[in-house]
């Protein structure tokens, strides 16, 4: 690697760094981290998830005892206030990591939690209000729906071939919502899904209705994703809109699962 | 090619209504076109492609009173230069810690990776600098092989959380600094 720019070396400019290890942005930086990670967590007696890469499992007479990892961000849950202090002191011997205590905000998502009422609020507002800042609709009026009523998008014609500008706009504001979509705002899930069709080949009149979803987005700042408990039955809902595009008589099915009361995947 | 984060220049068959100042030229010059927010109709009377060109451009910019070139800190009052140079100095010593590096010769027939700083302000308040290598410009095979890297699913840490919020388990969160020097 080349000398960093102002903490050049005096005397041997001319000389690169060897890298021992890796450093943000190298290709291979998330991979080496994560065998890392992973083998230390190996070494403190977890158990690797075999349903899902980023959760570990602990379990003894004193409870259990999950630790759920999202690259270089960790959540760790118990039902043992004693077992969680103690594996987290083990942690924080291995790696030097800042301890943040009871969550608060875990990947961007801004999390209440509510231990008397057993309830929890998720909202990604501060995500959002970025997302309005950069696309400067902070003060646009505001909208009721994620887009125009009964609308249809329209493919682009034919012989149509979208700048490479226009394209890389498109997909910066239909990635930007697509994080929040997938975090908590399931209330533009459908109209997310429908405008990523023309992530290819976006048209002016797509971008302005990606900008909508984004009005959308800024006039409903009070709409968070409610953890309220009840019966811990897994239930399914599904629905279908039975050729619901004009144009190629497609459909759309959508389906929405709950973990009692509490809406969990979509 | 367009240069990560930096400027988009104005696509080609937007037809734009007024002379904009264009791109190109001189940064400062695009911060002095103010169009304001609550002039919506004045907006919309030189079209809605005045506003799209003019929201997505905004959306191209760095962020102000944030440093992006390392170059540029000379331009900045006295004691925010201290301040951005001091988080340099943090961040080489924190690599250095670790063992990341050492000063060799390149080897002839090879050339070595770019990198650059990345600028932030902390939420708290903190100025924060982080050395980032251009890994765009690594070689597949030649410079790395693998690399992808599991990451947990959305819909398990709502699963887990509303689960574990259902039974009133303790919950806390860390996050380990500077992560990838340890890879």
């Amino acid at each position: 690697m080349e000398q960093p720019k102002g903490f050049k070396v005096p005397g041997s400019s001319n000389k690169v760094y060897c890298l021992l290890r890796a450093l943000y942005g190298l290709k291979q930086a998330a991979l080496a981290w994560n065998k890392e990670l992973h083998k230390s967590l190996l070494k403190l007696n977890f158990k690797h998830s075999k349903s899902d890469p980023g959760v570990y499992i602990f379990q003894d007479k004193s409870g259990i005892m999950l630790f759920i990892v999202y690259v270089d961000d960790g959540l760790l849950m118990s039902n043992s206030t004693k077992l969680l202090k103690k594996k987290k002191t083990a942690f924080l011997n291995v790696w030097e990591a800042r301890d943040m205590g009871p969550v608060k905000e875990y990947l961007g998502f801004q999390i209440t939690h509510n231990r008397v009422k057993r309830s929890m609020v998720l909202h990604q507002h501060p995500y959002v209000l970025k997302v309005l800042k950069r696309f400067q609709m902070e003060n646009v009026k505001h909208v009721r729906t994620p887009l125009p009523a009964g609308y249809q998008p329209s493919t682009a014609p034919k012989d149509y071939n979208a700048s490479p500008t226009i394209r890389q706009w498109y997909q910066s504001i239909i990635g930007s919502l697509l994080f929040v979509m997938l975090g908590t705002c399931l209330d533009i899930a459908f109209a997310i899904i429908k405008m990523s069709q023309f992530m290819a080949n976006p048209t002016k009149e797509h971008l302005q209705k990606a900008l909508h979803i984004v009005k959308y987005l800024g006039s409903t700042p009070n709409l968070t994703l409610h953890f309220s408990g009840g019966a811990s039955s897994l239930d399914c809902y599904s629905d279908s809109d039975w050729a619901g595009d004009s144009e190629t008589r497609r459909s759309t099915s959508s389906y929405a699962i709950f973990l009692g009361n509490d809406l969990v995947s979509w | 090619m367009v240069k990560s984060g930096g400027n988009i220049p104005a696509p080609a068959e937007i037809p734009i209504v007024l002379p904009l100042p264009n791109m190109d030229e001189d940064e400062k010059e695009m911060e002095d076109v103010i169009v304001p927010n609550e002039d919506v109709n004045t907006m919309m009377m030189l079209g809605k492609h005045y506003i799209l060109n003019y929201i997505m451009k905004q959306a191209a910019k760095p962020l102000k009173g944030i440093l992006y070139h390392y170059k540029d800190v000379k331009n900045y009052p006295m004691e925010e230069q201290k301040k951005w140079e001091q988080a340099c100095k943090e961040e080489i010593k924190s690599i250095e810690d670790r063992n990341v590096w050492t000063l060799v010769d390149c080897p002839p027939d090879r050339k070595p990776v770019k990198c650059r700083w990345v600028f932030a302000k902390k939420s708290d308040g903190r100025f924060k600098a982080r050395l980032v290598v251009k890994g765009f410009s690594q070689i597949y095979g030649e410079d790395y092989d693998e690399t992808f890297s599991p990451v947990t699913h959305f819909e398990t840490v709502r699963l887990l959380l509303a689960y574990t919020c259902q039974n009133d388990w303790e919950i806390e969160s860390l996050d380990v600094k500077t992560a990838f020097l340890y890879g």
